[in-house]
């Protein structure tokens, strides 16, 4: 019955105007950065390189798909997560809303299994919008500026990474990002739960995600011992692996804390729908 | 007694000891004129503070007098100055003067040191100091002081093209500054507050090395056009 | 056999008592009426037996199984139309009942869900997105999903709200065809009292969150006291006759000249008499024993 109804929940996002309207939101997000990158893509370059260009010379191609990749990830891993839970907010408070909900729950499928089922057409979605944005970032910026060793500015310096020992990077990178959406997308499904219509979900997960960043920027010692444990330092995790060493620990904690923050949600989630009144 | 002397002094010629800065340069220049032109595989290995980058291979292309390329698949960092500005800067005697200096020993090679300070007031290089083997005419070190580019020290190393004045080593030594990055570009997730400390001002080596070196074999003018 | 079982039924939504003591049983091929004025609970008790409410007490029962814990089973030989039927209203409705079928707890085929839609009078419009549907039209969905898979008892809470006479009587026979047919057994919440005399053969009124009274129709109506509706000629007359010679009786004013006397049977006949013998100028004398009738003075109390 949870196969039977996740397959319902994938053709409901896969018919709703709003699930394109993430997809194609992405997508000419992505064009823009590419053709700012035709446009004036040797200027980023220069920013990179200015410090050291009174001495050295960088020879090569360094405006090529990998870095031009590795920038759309950068720029839109931000805003990747509101196109989520546009999507993803509306599960549960959009049956409500709908009146669906009263449907839905007098079929004889726990509710356990309507959370669950709605949960991995979530994160199937996610995990699309994953892929989407990296195949338009990889494959397309490749096809469109060639390939070549990534330059990649750090705190501490550059660091350049041959090619040959990018295609790993850039999938465990996609694969954390992942992690990071699937986590957003957990968020504003719990926030649905509580929910009555969609609207309240979508703010309140970009809400917490921008209350939480600032939190995690802010340099005050009172925040210190919280922001190892929020989700949002762990978002742009996926860039550790661009380093050299890469962090293999820190990575691994990152990873450890998404993956508790989404099954915590989840437990939520599945809590509160358990024990709701469906009154409407 | 004298004519010992005179043949102590007619010997000494032979170590300089009785040529001009112009005469020694001069033999320099004559190895670098039998250069019309080259190509080789070089090998960079950077090792510069703020900056981790693998051995990079590259192929360099050289055509007189002053035609000069790169070409690199992966990214290679290389000084902006002493690749190939020295030797057209050298070629041309009208535009410096030099000075004879002292007798060092380099990497167990006795060389005399010629400054050359040039006339031009808008040249880059603002004082050049080159220890030169005057037995082999050879350089074995440059240390060029250049406008923008603060002071590149050049250590070289030769085998197998000792004739053209070839070198199948150089090895590059320059000022480095602090580097400073703003917060807001930069995303690293973790403060690490346990990174190296750099000082304001450090040094950079860049090591070359050569080979398969094709000389005098013809090179299209083609190959230098930009890309 | 009792395939459903109420047993003590209560639902507090905070300090609110919504449902405070609910009791009764539908036998199989019941056409059972569930009624009650508006705020008695009956709404509450019906999410309470599809398990959209969790009941604070008591227990519910469906074919001799617990509910709380054997709900898929049971819901799998129930269907149900709470109030307005949503739907996907994105999707076509073909759509919709594919969605619902593949959860029912059944395997149903895509001919078996265009036998439904030709059977509910919605062929030729199954591939139309059900925004643009009328209220009928969904109302008539909503009972082909109720019946897509099947099932053993039917729940249907104020079915023919906003639906037009026609539609209320396409309703009335389709339960009626569902009963005598195909043998289902349906519980039937609605305020058309009238709906409920005729199709109903069992039936409960709760008030205020409490059962008060369960049983057969017509015994129920048998039991009751007798209402006359009686026209008069001379009403000055025939008020001083009721007070002078039948002062236990109360006349109620209906309309001019019209008046409602309920009574038990064996005083009718000396009261027809009596007023005919005064020169009341009896017009008209109509017997009434009416599920209304009935409901209200249950409700009143």
């Amino acid at each position: 019955m949870l196969w039977k109804n996740t397959i319902n929940e994938l053709l409901k996002i896969a018919t709703k105007i709003r699930s394109y309207i993430g997809i194609g939101a992405l997508t000419l997000l992505i064009i823009i950065v590419l053709f700012a990158m035709i446009a004036d893509g040797k200027s980023y370059i220069g920013f990179v390189t200015a410090s050291f260009e009174q001495t050295l010379s960088f020879n090569g191609k360094i405006l090529n798909g990998n870095l031009i990749a590795f920038i759309i990830m950068q720029m839109l891993i931000v805003h990747v997560p509101l196109l989520i839970s546009l999507v993803t907010g509306d599960l549960l408070s959009g049956e409500e809303a709908a009146g669906t909900i009263r449907m839905l729950a007098t079929k004889p499928i726990s509710r356990t299994g309507i959370v669950l089922s709605k949960w991995i057409a979530a994160t199937i979605y996610t995990l699309i919008m994953t892929v989407w944005l990296g195949f338009l970032s990889l494959f397309v910026a490749k096809w469109m500026f060639g390939t070549g060793d990534l330059i990649v500015l750090n705190s501490n310096g550059l660091l350049i990474i041959p090619e040959a020992d990018l295609a790993w990077r850039f999938g465990l990178a996609l694969l954390i990002a992942f992690l990071a959406l699937w986590t957003v997308a957990t968020l504003s499904l719990a926030f649905s739960a509580f929910a009555k219509n969609s609207v309240g979900p979508i703010v309140s997960t970009m809400s917490v995600i921008i209350l939480f960043t600032i939190i995690g920027t802010l340099d005050v010692s009172v925040f210190d011992s919280i922001k190892p444990y929020m989700f949002t330092t762990h978002m742009a995790a996926w860039r550790s692996v661009f380093e050299d060493p890469y962090p293999t620990s820190a990575i691994w904690e990152s990873v450890l804390i998404l993956v508790a923050h989404i099954a915590v949600l989840l437990g939520i989630t599945l809590f509160r729908f358990n024990k709701k009144d469906i009154t409407s | 007694m004298k004519s010992v002397l005179l043949f102590v002094f007619i010997l000494s010629g032979g170590f300089g000891f009785g040529q001009t800065a112009e005469e020694i340069l001069k033999g320099v220049i004559d190895k670098i004129d039998l250069v019309e032109d080259y190509q080789a595989d070089v090998q960079i290995k950077a090792a510069i503070p703020f900056i981790k980058v693998p051995i990079a291979k590259a192929k360099i292309y050289f055509k007189q007098k002053d035609k000069f390329k790169v070409e690199s698949k992966g990214i290679a960092i290389l000084p902006k100055q002493g690749m190939s500005d020295l030797t057209g800067f050298l070629s041309n005697e009208k535009k410096y003067s030099a000075v004879l200096g002292e007798a060092k020993t380099i990497n167990e090679h006795k060389t005399r040191l010629i400054s050359i300070l040039p006339t031009d007031e808008n040249s880059e290089i603002i004082l050049a100091k080159v220890y030169i083997s005057t037995s082999e005419d050879l350089i074995y070190r440059t240390v060029l002081t250049t406008k923008s580019s603060g002071t590149v020290s050049i250590d070289y190393e030769y085998n197998l093209n000792k004739k053209y004045g070839l070198p199948n080593k150089m090895t590059f030594t320059v000022d480095i500054k602090k580097f400073k990055m703003p917060k807001s570009v930069a995303s690293d997730i973790r403060n690490n507050d346990k990174q190296k400390k750099y000082k304001d001002n450090e040094k950079g080596t860049i090591v070359l090395t050569f080979s398969n070196y094709l000389v005098n074999k013809g090179i299209s003018d083609d190959v230098f056009k930009k890309d | 056999m009792a395939l459903i079982e109420v047993s003590h039924l209560a639902k507090n939504f905070g300090s609110f008592h919504a449902v405070k003591d609910v009791s009764f049983h539908v036998n199989e091929g019941d056409v059972f009426g569930f009624l009650g004025p508006n705020g008695a609970g009956k709404s509450t008790t019906i999410r309470c037996l599809l398990s959209l409410i969790r009941p604070t007490d008591g227990e519910i029962k469906f074919f001799g199984k617990s509910l709380n814990q054997n709900r898929s089973e049971v819901l799998t030989r129930v269907g149900c139309i709470i109030e307005k039927p949503d739907f996907y209203k994105y999707l076509s409705a073909q759509r919709n009942l594919e969605i619902f079928a593949r959860i029912s707890g059944k395997d149903i085929t895509k001919r078996q869900i265009q036998e439904m839609i030709d059977f509910v009078g919605l062929n030729g419009r199954e591939g139309d997105k059900v925004s643009g549907f009328s209220h009928g039209m969904k109302q008539r969905l909503g009972i082909a999903q109720t019946l897509l898979h099947n099932p053993d008892v039917i729940i249907l809470d104020e079915p023919t709200t906003g639906l037009d006479p026609q539609g209320i009587i396409e309703v009335r026979n389709l339960i009626l065809r569902l009963r005598d047919e195909q043998k289902k057994t349906v519980l039937l919440s609605s305020h058309q009292l009238s709906e409920i005399e005729i199709i109903a053969n069992r039936m409960v009124i709760i008030n205020q969150g409490r059962t008060i009274v369960e049983g057969n129709v017509h015994e129920l109506l048998e039991k009751q006291s007798m209402n006359l509706e009686i026209s008069v000629a001379n009403p000055t007359v025939f008020e001083e006759t009721i007070q002078r010679e039948f002062s236990s009786l109360t006349a109620r004013l209906v309309y001019q000249g019209t008046y409602h006397i309920e009574m038990e049977e064996d005083i009718r006949q000396p009261l027809i008499q009596r007023l005919v013998e005064t020169g009341c100028g009896v017009k008209a004398v109509i017997p009434k024993r009416s599920l209304e009738d009935f409901f209200i003075k249950m409700t009143e109390k």
